[in-house]
């Protein structure tokens, strides 16, 4: 049995391509983490599939972890009080989230899959910035969205809303 | 590194553990927003001021539902509104505020959770947190809509009687009798005639929480009896529970009511204690206070009782005292703690050296037995500052009001009296087993004019109105009192939706006769203010709840008065 600190862990993408990593690394997934708790060091053994990640995710994902692997474990699990520091992105992430928007999703995705929190929150944090302070037609083009609603149902909600506004 | 090999049969144990999610193809792919999870995309939004929160209701209906969910707009109001006081409170904060903001020990979450509102939808109905939020929020700016019932043409004497409890309006004079109106539709819900009852001078709405849910209101009359209404929940007819019959001892002056005790002041500074709740102790005791100050109440003499049998109900008069002292405006109120009944009388008081001051006296009766445990008494003054020799210190000079106020309110733990002098003086009572203290009062600023009415809830929350024109403000006084001498009290301006003017939006019940409400009122008001005299009868009345203020108006000339109810609804 070796040391932990030198155990490694294959993964394998969905385009099967196998990645080996410290586990160490591979544990700020809470997903592979609790894999191994359950199967034990077997599963060190064997190739560890990956069926909703691609190669190119991945590989950005475990970079992150790399990245991260000496962060203290988070205790904060849900709803902490993020709101006021939405724009306090760590440098580092930000500069990691400068990536195209569909590698953008793909990397949420694939930490709300492996159960990578923090990365997650990265991620929807990223999206919040790009929403903030546009204008409903301005995110609908930046991200695509149909808009499914009548003119007069829009105006119904803006006025519906008109509390909130600064005047 | 990675080394790459082919794979064609995976580890077919591993597979087992990681579940496959189907990967969910979209039909329009280019939107990788909308193709997210419901769970991803609120966490996206939990991150967005409510400002672009609301921006995205307008981009579909996907985010339409996101948007207003529940879940999110609770913790908005819980971060901006419960946590600030939460606080507050010694010990939450240390261990809160950092790391586990939203996730309150039960005990505390408890506490958190008394917020009325809130409690009041744990009936297995879901509440709308976006509305809450909204409506906390149009409170914090005093932005409402403003919608007027027209209740009389014509000056009414003695003052229409006007209270507001859970949703309705419950008004009484003389001519139209009892009135019931319900406040979301703007409409009268019931009435009855007092036509043979007599001139009704005070008005009580039962605080306790009736099991029925009924609405229970409670009138004194000017011959000195009172009565009790109720208002059946299912066809809003009234009908009268009880009536007491007059007594010599002079018109009621002011009534509090908690079923089942009743609790009455005469024009003769003659407080009685009744109860409906019948207990083998049917000996009225009289009250006895050791305090040896200069307000020691007088013990007066039993009330006279012919009673008349009224259905087997009959109250039963626990306890009466008569008090010399005790100068309106005054403010009764009833509150159970535990097993004790406290009936408390706020009231006026003149003192020698600076005007007037406020004197608080309590009852403590035991609700099992309904015997007298002790009664005590305090004023907003050190004790044996009646000496001519001592000088008013600073503290005191800040907080003795040097005119009479113009009304008092009282919610414990907080007394507001409203002042001549544009000012509403603040004093925070404190009752515990062994004393009762008044602070010195703190004034409040704000108002550009005589402040004629005000009423505060136990959480010091206050709203006030001013004799001229329509200035209302509201006060968040809780925790300003305590912590330093200076106050740290907010208020707002209530301004109305929309219209920049003072003149409100007439809604439906307005009649013909059109004056201008607005001037004409200030004009009034300007000659009841040199009349002095006749400010109490001119006087106008607020009142509110969760969502609404309600204000009692006269308008008109001296001539052709007009009364009124202005809605100012916040939600």
């Amino acid at each position: 049995m070796s040391d932990v600190a030198n155990q490694k862990i294959t993964l394998v993408s969905n385009d099967n391509v196998t990645i080996t990593v410290d586990r160490l690394v591979a544990e700020r997934s809470m997903l592979i983490k609790n894999m191994l708790e359950d199967l034990g060091d077997t599963a060190l053994e064997t190739e560890v599939p990956i069926p909703n990640v691609n190669e190119s995710v991945l590989k950005k994902v475990i970079e992150w972890c790399e990245h991260h692997k000496a962060d203290p474990p988070t205790s904060q699990d849900d709803d902490s009080d993020s709101r006021k520091k939405t724009t306090d992105i760590e440098e580092w992430d930000q500069k990691f989230m400068q990536v195209d928007q569909e590698m953008l999703f793909e990397i949420i995705l694939a930490s709300n899959y492996l159960d990578i929190k923090p990365l997650l929150d990265v991620g929807c944090k990223t999206v919040a910035n790009m929403i903030k302070g546009k204008s409903p037609e301005e995110i609908r083009k930046t991200f695509n969205i149909t808009n499914d609603f009548t003119p007069e149902e829009e105006e119904q909600i803006r006025r519906e809303n008109e509390w909130a506004e600064d005047r | 590194m990675p080394a790459k090999r082919r794979r064609s049969s995976g580890a077919s144990h591993a597979i087992a553990v990681l579940p496959a999610t189907k990967k969910i193809r979209t039909t329009h792919p280019l939107d990788r927003l909308s193709d997210l999870s419901d769970e991803i995309l609120l966490r996206i939004l939990h991150n967005l001021p409510i400002s672009t929160l609301l921006q995205c209701q307008r981009l579909s209906h996907k985010f339409y539902t996101l948007a207003s969910d529940s879940q999110l707009w609770k913790s908005l109001y819980y971060s901006r509104f419960v946590l600030p006081r939460a606080l507050r409170i010694p010990g939450i904060r240390s261990t809160s505020a950092q790391e586990e903001a939203f996730h309150f020990a039960s005990r505390r979450s408890k506490w958190l959770d008394e917020d009325r509102t809130l409690v009041n939808r744990a009936d297995g109905k879901k509440t709308n947190w976006k509305g809450q939020y909204k409506l906390r929020h149009n409170w914090a700016r005093g932005a409402c809509e403003v919608q007027e019932i027209r209740l009389e043409n014509g000056p009414s004497t003695p003052a229409m009687l006007v209270k507001l409890a859970d949703g309705v309006v419950v008004t009484a004079d003389r001519r139209e009798g009892l009135r019931v109106w319900e406040l979301k539709g703007r409409r009268l819900l019931t009435k009855c005639s007092l036509e043979e009852e007599g001139v009704p001078t005070c008005l009580a709405i039962d605080e306790g929480k009736d099991a029925s849910g009924q609405l229970g209101v409670a009138i004194g009359f000017l011959d000195g009896g009172w009565g009790i209404w109720r208002m059946d929940s299912g066809d809003s007819s009234l009908s009268r529970q009880h009536r007491h019959p007059k007594s010599s001892n002079g018109r009621l002056v002011a009534l509090a009511f908690s079923n089942p005790y009743v609790l009455t002041i005469t024009d003769g500074q003659l407080l009685s204690l009744y109860t409906f709740d019948k207990k083998p102790q049917p000996i009225p005791v009289e009250v006895q206070t050791t305090e040896a100050t200069l307000q020691q109440p007088s013990i007066g003499p039993p009330e006279p009782e012919s009673k008349e049998e009224d259905g087997g109900n009959r109250p039963q008069l626990l306890a009466s005292l008569t008090s010399h002292t005790t100068w309106p405006p005054l403010s009764l109120s009833l509150r159970i703690t535990g097993s004790t009944l406290i009936a408390s009388i706020a009231y006026t008081l003149p003192t020698y050296l600076s005007g007037y001051t406020i004197g608080l006296q309590e009852l403590h009766l035991c609700l099992t037995t309904h015997n007298l445990l002790h009664s005590r008494l305090t004023s907003a003054q050190p004790q044996g500052f009646h000496s001519i020799l001592a000088s008013p210190t600073p503290q005191q000079s800040d907080g003795q009001s040097h005119s009479k106020p113009t009304s008092l309110a009282y919610s414990h733990p907080y007394i507001l009296a409203t002042n001549m002098d544009n000012t509403l003086t603040l004093y925070l009572c404190t009752s515990t087993a062994a004393a009762l203290t008044i602070s010195p009062g703190t004034r409040l600023w704000g108002h550009t004019s005589s402040v004629s009415s005000a009423e505060i809830t136990a959480r010091g929350k206050a709203v006030s109105v001013s004799t001229r024109g329509n200035e209302l403000r509201v006060w968040e006084l809780e925790g300003s009192n305590r912590r330093k001498r200076t106050v740290l009290e907010k208020s707002v301006q209530i301004r109305t939706e929309g219209t920049p003017s003072r003149h409100p939006r007439h809604s439906d019940v307005e009649t013909g006769r059109d004056h201008d409400p607005e001037d004409v009122d200030c004009a009034s008001e300007d000659m009841s203010d040199s009349g002095g005299a006749l400010l109490g009868d001119r006087k106008k009345w607020v009142g509110f709840d969760d969502e609404v203020v309600i204000v009692l108006k006269e308008s008109g000339t001296a001539g052709a008065r007009s009364q009124a109810l202005m809605i100012y609804d916040f939600t």
